[in-house]
């Protein structure tokens, strides 16, 4: 992975082919929360490129909680229950500790704000399981070189901002399920993540070695899920940072 | 006691911000620093100044007013928050 660079008018990051699956997968689960069909489940995983309007709308509108009105009036649900899953309603958080507001608050933001954060996240999808293409030529956001390590993500200066929303969202919904939630939890990550790494490298020292003895074969797969994770969102909290870093140089 | 005319003027601003609605932005473990000043900068069009120093009020104090006005404004400021994937409420007169 390679930080996110200013050039040609855009920036441009590297992800090879298994960081953009990586990536890919979590940003298609991360919609599927919000209430959005799978992405690219048409075709098994494969990328289904362009897709037609109408698939569209009929897609943000199941995401949306409400049923469509029999007339076709866009109207707003009488009522939108907060989500479950705290990682949703961490997307989609209260507005108020009042719970009339908060509700009526809900009512008129949930759908919108699902559309929002759904089309953000299918614009990514697209671009990262983009065909290769030609150097130039495609104005929207796209990956481009062959799928090894050389491949790219490139995005436009005004694409920016809802690629940064975006990996927020993502990042927010890993959080939650590695149960970040203080300053001091996310540093307990980052130590884990070093530590593992200290571990690994032992190990390849050492041998075939019990290194991590006491630990039951269950034990083992938690914590390897964990560990990889955790590594997604080390991964997407540094690519976020860079990408920070262009578009700031970039303000007025 | 003598109220002098600048104690009236103060009265009738303390009075017109306990009407007011403000949004709050909420200290969370996961948006980086650089992203929220960003947020700030961009949306309400904050000098960099001013938008590094409610990001760090609201990371070091767990919150920040971030915008006023009346309510249907704080609602359009909350939502937009919640769009940058911002944790932000709003609620009526001062903190």
């Amino acid at each position: 992975m390679r930080a996110f660079r200013w050039r040609d008018g855009r920036y441009v990051a590297g992800l090879d082919g298994a960081e953009r699956e990586v990536l890919a997968t979590v940003v298609a689960d991360v919609a599927e929360l919000l209430g959005a069909e799978r992405f690219g489940r048409a075709e098994g995983g494969v990328p289904d490129g362009a897709t037609d309007g109408a698939d569209d709308v009929a897609r943000a509108d199941r995401g949306s909680g409400a049923t469509p009105h029999p007339l076709g009036l866009a109207l707003n649900p009488d009522s939108v229950p907060a989500p479950t899953d705290p990682a949703v309603r961490r997307l989609l958080p209260d507005a108020s500790d009042d719970r009339e507001l908060a509700a009526e608050f809900r009512r008129l933001t949930d759908q919108d704000l699902r559309r929002v954060k759904i089309d953000r996240l299918r614009s990514l999808w697209d671009a990262l399981v983009a065909e290769p293409g030609p150097a130039s030529g495609s104005d929207s956001a796209r990956t481009s070189g062959h799928a090894g390590a050389d491949a790219e993500l490139a995005i436009r200066p005004e694409e920016a901002p809802a690629v940064a929303a975006t990996l927020t969202d993502l990042r927010l919904v890993l959080a939650d399920r590695l149960g970040i939630e203080s300053d001091e939890d996310s540093e307990a990550l980052y130590d884990a993540l070093d530590r593992r790494e200290l571990e690994d490298q032992l190990d390849e020292v050492g041998g075939a070695g019990p290194s991590r003895s006491g630990r039951s074969a269950r034990e083992e797969l938690e914590a390897e899920l964990r560990d990889y994770l955790g590594s997604v969102y080390a991964a997407l909290t540094w690519l976020q940072e860079s990408l920070l870093t262009v578009m700031v140089d970039d303000l007025p | 006691m003598l109220t002098s005319p600048d104690q009236d003027l103060r009265v009738d601003e303390e009075q017109r911000l306990a009407d007011a609605w403000v949004t709050l932005v909420w200290n969370d473990p996961v948006n980086l620093m650089s992203y929220v000043a960003y947020v700030f900068r961009s949306y309400f069009g904050y000098p960099e100044e001013k938008a590094t120093r409610l990001m760090r009020q609201v990371h070091e104090e767990g919150r920040a007013v971030v915008s006023s006005g009346n309510r249907e404004q704080m609602e359009v400021d909350v939502q937009a928050m919640h769009s940058f994937g911002l944790w932000a409420t709003l609620q009526q007169g001062g903190v």
